[in-house]
C-alpha cells in the first residue's frame, strides 16, 4: 500500500511540488508572523519591566564653578536609604550602580593603538577605561534598554555581589585572549601604590554600535568593563564589602522594578512616606543630573558644602513611565499588527488547507473504486489516499516551519533591530526626553551608548540618542503547538470528510461512469 | 456440476428524478464452473449492472447473490472481491500511476490468494497479451485502447480468481486480437475450471460462448 502512495505522489509530482510549495511558503510566512509577534512582546516585555515598571531614586546633586574647573557636589545613597527603598513586597528586583577608572597591568586596551596617538588628551599614563558596577546587569539599561547583549557567560547579579568578577567585551576578550573563567588584571590607575586585583571573567558581551569617535580613551562601550561592587571594594582597596547589598557609598541612583505598572503609584506613594523627598520626576530626563547649586550654598567651602549635603540629602523620585510609552509605542504597533497578520494568516491558510485537502481527495474517487474492485478493503484504500494527502502537506508544515524559524528568525531580527530603529528614530527624534539621555545608575553623567561623558550639564553634548532593546528572536512554542494542531485539525475534517465517503463508496457507481 | 454462482430472485432498481427504474426483477440464473457465459441484451438493457452485482461491486435491492450456496453478503462484498472474482472493465480502470507491470503485481499484491512468483508470473501474463517487453514498463498512457484492455485482463488473469467478469472485453480489439482473447477465455473456462461471464454486443463472441444469458423483460433467460 505504501509503495503504491508513493508511486502515486511521483507520479503527480508536478502537483505534488506545486501544493508543497504553496503551503510550505503559507506556513513559513505564519510561523514567521508568530515569530514576529513572540519577539515584539518579549521586547515590549523587557521594555516594560526595564522603564514601565520602574522606579529610581535619586540623590541630589549640584555642579559648580570651582577652583581647576568644574566641579560637582554629589548627593550619594546611603545603604539605609537603599535598603529601605528596595524592601517592599512589591519590588519584584532592584538595581543600582557605580564607576570606576580601571587600567590593566597585563592587558592591552581594544584601542591600544589608537590611546598611543591620543594620549595627550588623557588625564591618564596608562590606557584606562571606565569601569561599570551595576548590582545587577541582566536588570541594567546598558543590557535591557541600550543593546549590550551577553554572548558568553553569565551576568553579574544578586548572586555574585561578594564575587570578584567582571564582564568584558568580545573584543577586549579576542584582543587578550581571555575566555570565560579566565583571570583578568585591573587596578586603579592613579593609585600608584594600589596593588592589581584578579577579577574572574564570568561573562562577555557584545556592545552596540556608536558613533562616538575611536580615541582609546576608554569611552566607547565596547571599552567598559562590568565588575560586581566587591570588585570594586577590592580594587579601591577596601578592606569591608559587606554593605555592598544596598549601596557602594558612592551610588546616586537605585532602581527598582515593581511586579506591575499599576504598583507604581502606590508605590511612589509609600516611599513618600518613609523618606524625604524633594520631588517625583514623570519624565526621567527633563531633569538634569547635576543642578546648579542653590543659594543657601554660597560664601561656603567646599568642605562645608560637602558636609550641609551629607547632612540634609535631598533626593528625587523618577518614573520611566512616559519613556516607556514612547519607546514602546513602535514596538507596541508591530506587535498588534504582527498578531493581527498571524490571526488572519492562520484563519486564511487553515480554510486554504481544508479546501485543498477535500479536493486532493475528491479527485481520487475513481482511483479508490479501483483498489475496492480488486478486492483492496475500504480501510486499507482510505490509508493510502490519507498517505498521499498528508504526506506532502506533513513535507509543506517541516519545510515551512524551517523557512519560518530560520528565515524568519533572521528577518524578524531586521526587523526588530534595524527598521524598528528607523521608527524610532522617527518617534523619539523630535522628543527631548532623549535628548540627554543617560544611564540612571552613573554618578556621572555618563552615556553608555555614545560614550559622551560630561560632569557638568552645561558642557553636556546634546547628542539625540535611540533606545534600541535588544532584539532576541522568540517562538512562543505554546503558540505554534496550537497552530500546528489545528493545522492537523482542519486537514483531518477536510479529509475526513472525503474518507468517510470513500469508505461508504459503491464501486460500481464510480467505474461504470454513473456517476 | 455445481453452480459457483447463483442469482436467487434478483432485484436491482434505481431512481431517476421520481421515476424508478427496474432493471432486474426477481431474475435467477446459476453459473456453473469451468463454462464460458455471455450476456447479451439491448443497450440499456442492464447486462452491466448484472456484472456489477455478480462482482459485488453493488448491493442488490432485493434478492440474493450466492457464490458456492452462500450468499455475498455473508462472506463479505470485500472478501469475496479479493479472493473469488476478478473483473475487467470497459473502460480499463487501471491504475494510472503504475506501468501495466505494477497494475498487474498490485492486483497479486492485493490478494490474499497465493500466487508465487509474482513478477515473473506478471511478466508471462503480459506478454500473453501481446505486449512486449517494453511496454509492460512504459506508462499506461502511452498505450493504445486495445494495449491497455489487454493489461486489464491480464490483470484480471493474475490472481486466480474463480469467476472472470468481463464487460465488453473485445470491445477495443481488432478481428485477430479479439479472437485471440475469446480463446484464451475458453481456455481459462475449459481447461483452467473457471466460470467466465462475459458481457458483450460481439454476435461473433457470443457464437463461441458455451452459454448465451439474454437479459429480456428484466429478467436473465439462459440459453
Amino acid at each position: 500500500m505504501l509503495k503504491r502512495a508513493l508511486r502515486s505522489l511521483l507520479y503527480h509530482w508536478k502537483k505534488n511540488v506545486m501544493i508543497l510549495l504553496l503551503f510550505a511558503a503559507l506556513f513559513a510566512v505564519a510561523v514567521g508572523s508568530l515569530c514576529l509577534y513572540a519577539t515584539t512582546q518579549s521586547q515590549v516585555d523587557r521594555l516594560q519591566t526595564a522603564l514601565g515598571n520602574a522606579v529610581t531614586l535619586k540623590g541630589v546633586g549640584y555642579s559648580y564653578k570651582g577652583s581647576g574647573g568644574s566641579r560637582m557636589l554629589a548627593g550619594h545613597l546611603s545603604p539605609e536609604v537603599v535598603e529601605t527603598f528596595v524592601t517592599d513586597p512589591r519590588v519584584q528586583a532592584y538595581n543600582f550602580a557605580d564607576y570606576l577608572y580601571l587600567s590593566f597591568p597585563e592587558a592591552e586596551g581594544v584601542y591600544q593603538e589608537a590611546w598611543e596617538e591620543n594620549k595627550s588628551g588623557s588625564m591618564f599614563t596608562t590606557y584606562t577605561t571606565m569601569g561599570y558596577v551595576p548590582v545587577d546587569t541582566s536588570l541594567d539599561q546598558t543590557f535591557t534598554v541600550y543593546g549590550f547583549q551577553l554572548v558568553e557567560g553569565e551576568h553579574l547579579t544578586g548572586a555574585t555581589l561578594y564575587e570578584k568578577a567582571c564582564l568584558i567585551s568580545e573584543q577586549f576578550a579576542q584582543r587578550n585572549g581571555l575566555s570565560v573563567g579566565d583571570d583578568l588584571q585591573v587596578k586603579v590607575p592613579f593609585l600608584a601604590e594600589a596593588e592589581p586585583v584578579a577579577l574572574r571573567v564570568q561573562g562577555i558581551f557584545s556592545a552596540p554600535e556608536t558613533q562616538y569617535q575611536i580615541t582609546g580613551l576608554g569611552n566607547r562601550p565596547e571599552e567598559l568593563v562590568f565588575l560586581t561592587p566587591q570588585a570594586m571594594c577590592a580594587v579601591e582597596g577596601r578592606e569591608d564589602g559587606r554593605e555592598v547589598a544596598y549601596s557602594m557609598g558612592t551610588s546616586r541612583f537605585a532602581t527598582v522594578y515593581l511586579s506591575s505598572e499599576e504598583d507604581v503609584d502606590s508605590f511612589v506613594k509609600d516611599v513618600q512616606e518613609k523618606i524625604a523627598i524633594r520631588q517625583v520626576w514623570e519624565e526621567h530626563y527633563a531633569s538634569p543630573t547635576l543642578e546648579p547649586i542653590p543659594q543657601e550654598y554660597a560664601g561656603m567651602d567646599e568642605i562645608e558644602a560637602l558636609t550641609l549635603l551629607e547632612e540634609q540629602p535631598q533626593y528625587d523620585l523618577v518614573l520611566d513611565r512616559e519613556w516607556f510609552s514612547m519607546v514602546g509605542a513602535p514596538l507596541l504597533r508591530v506587535r498588534d499588527l504582527s498578531g493581527l497578520i498571524a490571526a488572519l494568516l492562520t484563519g486564511a491558510i487553515l480554510l486554504v488547507l481544508g479546501l485543498v485537502t477535500a479536493l486532493l481527495l475528491l479527485g481520487r474517487r475513481r482511483e479508490a473504486g479501483i483498489l475496492l474492485s480488486l478486492g483492496e478493503s475500504r480501510g486499507k484504500t482510505a490509508a493510502q489516499l490519507a498517505v498521499e494527502v498528508f504526506l506532502p502537506l506533513a513535507l509543506a508544515l517541516a519545510l515551512g516551519l524551517g523557512l519560518g524559524v530560520t528565515a524568519g528568525g533572521n528577518l524578524v531580527e531586521q526587523l526588530c533591530s534595524g527598521v524598528y530603529q528607523q521608527s524610532a528614530a522617527i518617534s523619539q527624534g523630535e522628543n527631548d526626553l532623549v535628548t540627554h539621555a543617560h544611564t540612571a545608575q552613573n554618578k556621572m553623567s555618563r552615556d553608555i551608548y555614545t560614550g559622551t561623558y560630561a560632569d557638568d550639564l552645561l558642557e553636556r553634548v546634546g547628542e539625540r540618542i535611540l533606545v534600541v532593546p535588544p532584539a532576541q528572536v522568540q517562538l512562543d512554542r505554546q503558540a505554534l503547538g496550537i497552530y500546528l494542531g489545528l493545522a492537523l485539525l482542519v486537514c483531518l475534517v477536510g479529509a475526513g470528510a472525503q474518507i468517510v465517503s470513500v469508505l461508504r463508496l459503491q464501486p460500481a457507481r464510480v467505474l461504470t461512469g454513473k456517476e | 456440476m455445481a453452480q459457483i454462482l447463483q442469482f436467487q430472485e434478483l432485484t436491482y432498481f434505481y431512481q431517476s428524478g421520481s421515476q424508478k427504474v427496474s432493471i432486474l426483477e426477481e431474475a435467477d440464473c446459476a453459473f456453473e464452473p469451468g463454462k464460458l457465459y455471455t450476456i447479451v441484451g439491448p443497450s440499456g438493457s442492464g447486462k452491466t449492472t448484472t456484472l456489477t452485482l455478480a462482482g459485488a461491486l453493488e448491493s442488490p435491492k432485493g434478492g440474493r447473490v450466492l457464490f458456492q450456496g452462500k450468499d455475498l453478503k455473508d462472506i463479505g462484498y470485500t472478501n469475496y472481491r479479493n479472493r473469488h472474482v476478478a473483473i475487467v472493465f470497459q473502460a480499463y480502470n487501471l491504475l494510472e500511476y503504475l506501468n501495466p507491470l505494477q497494475n498487474v503485481l498490485a492486483a497479486m499484491e492485493i490478494t490474499k490468494n497465493e500466487i508465487p512468483n509474482k513478477k515473473q508470473r506478471a511478466e508471462e501474463l503480459l506478454l500473453r497479451m501481446g505486449l512486449t517487453k517494453d511496454q509492460i514498463h512504459r506508462r499506461i498512457q502511452k498505450l493504445s485502447g486495445g494495449e491497455q484492455q489487454r493489461v486489464a485482463i491480464a490483470r484480471a488473469l493474475a490472481t486466480n480468481a474463480d469467476i472472470i467478469l468481463a464487460d465488453e472485453p473485445t470491445g477495443n480489439l481488432d478481428g485477430d486480437t479479439a479472437q485471440g482473447i475469446i480463446e484464451l477465455f475458453q481456455e481459462l473456462a475449459h481447461q483452467d475450471g473457471k466460470c467466465v461471464i462475459a458481457v458483450t454486443h460481439s454476435q461473433d463472441f457470443a457464437a463461441q460462448a458455451d452459454v448465451v444469458v439474454k437479459l429480456q423483460n428484466h429478467r436473465l433467460l439462459a440459453g
